[in-house]
């Protein structure tokens, strides 16, 4: 793994109100943290995100985490019940989660078997693409795995363009 | 049979995991060195107030190495996760009567380390919790979880 420091210094990742923090809050802290200290391209790729997404636990729905991408900082917020309008949701239980980041299941194959439940608007798509790729970890993603992502990234552009296309 | 936190406790733990197919398949050959951290809440009859019960973990090969008792608090040097929690959490777990997954989550248990490790190997960490709570051979001589 290479370095952070290249493409610029790792966005500072922020949790508030740490004492009471979820684990999941917390456990998302720390694994964003590690992930953009530990490598330039992944701190790169998160400086230039903007915009919130919503982590919700599939095993207890009182349980959800708003990552707010600020390019320099990243804040982490727990939401408890309350839900956030607007912003792209992911929910799904901790196994899912994990198999997803590391690389072990694609995640169209959980949302496939509804492991995963991800709610957004068409236009958030770029957005999340980007937040999961972010939340992959280097290196974990098998071959067809990296297609399956060109694949929905194509897929993606144009089902915007189409969306662009339709709303003119 | 063996009264939870007593010397064959830890042996009995110690081989329900090796015994486990499932977790030797999906534990890491690497070494992992993890302590628990068993806080005295003023509810568990077993952990006093004030006092810690810390115990040390080492899975290597795809089976657990060590599982024992810690004379104090490990100083951190050369652990890989430190999971702490009150004891009436760690022994509601144990009783089968919290889901260790979901503490997690809530923030019951604290945990501390490479997350993205925890990621990649989180079958064998759901494994190594699940049977953490189904010891149904753990005796508890001043009762058990949930206390009165």
């Amino acid at each position: 793994m290479e370095p952070a420091g290249a493409a610029g210094s790792a966005p500072k990742v922020v949790l508030e109100a740490p004492d009471d923090a979820s684990g999941l809050a917390d456990m998302l802290s720390q694994f964003l943290e590690q992930t953009v200290t530990t490598s330039a391209r992944k701190a790169g790729s998160a400086r230039a995100l903007r915009g919130e997404v919503v982590f919700r636990a599939q095993e207890d729905d009182q349980i959800a985490v708003r990552i707010s991408f600020q390019g320099d900082q990243i804040v982490l917020t727990d939401l408890g019940g309350a839900t956030l309008p607007g912003a792209p949701t992911i929910q799904g239980g901790f196994l899912a989660v994990a198999h997803v980041t590391s690389g072990q299941s694609s995640p169209f194959g959980a949302l496939a078997r509804r492991e995963l439940t991800v709610r957004f608007s068409p236009s958030q798509l770029p957005f999340l693409v980007r937040v999961l790729g972010l939340l992959r970890l280097e290196g974990e993603a098998p071959r067809r795995l990296r297609l399956a992502w060109l694949s929905l990234a194509m897929a993606l552009v144009a089902t915007l363009a189409a969306w662009l296309w339709w709303s003119r | 049979m063996s009264a939870i936190y007593s010397d064959a406790w830890y042996d009995d733990m110690k081989a329900l995991i090796n015994g486990s197919p499932e977790f030797r398949k999906q534990a890491p050959r690497q070494r992992v060195v993890m302590t628990l951290e068993v806080l005295g809440d003023g509810a568990s009859p077993y952990v006093p107030q004030g006092q810690d019960v810390h115990f040390l973990v080492v899975l290597e090969e795809g089976a657990v190495q060590e599982y024992r008792p810690l004379p104090e608090r490990h100083d951190g040097k050369g652990l890989g996760f430190r999971f702490t929690a009150p004891a009436t959490v760690w022994e509601s777990i144990a009783a089968g009567g919290v889901d260790p997954i979901t503490a997690g989550l809530r923030g019951q248990i604290k945990i501390r380390g490479d997350m993205r490790f925890l990621m990649q190997n989180a079958d064998a960490v759901k494994i190594l919790v699940d049977l953490y709570g189904k010891q149904i051979s753990t005796e508890w001589p001043k009762g058990k979880p949930p206390y009165g």
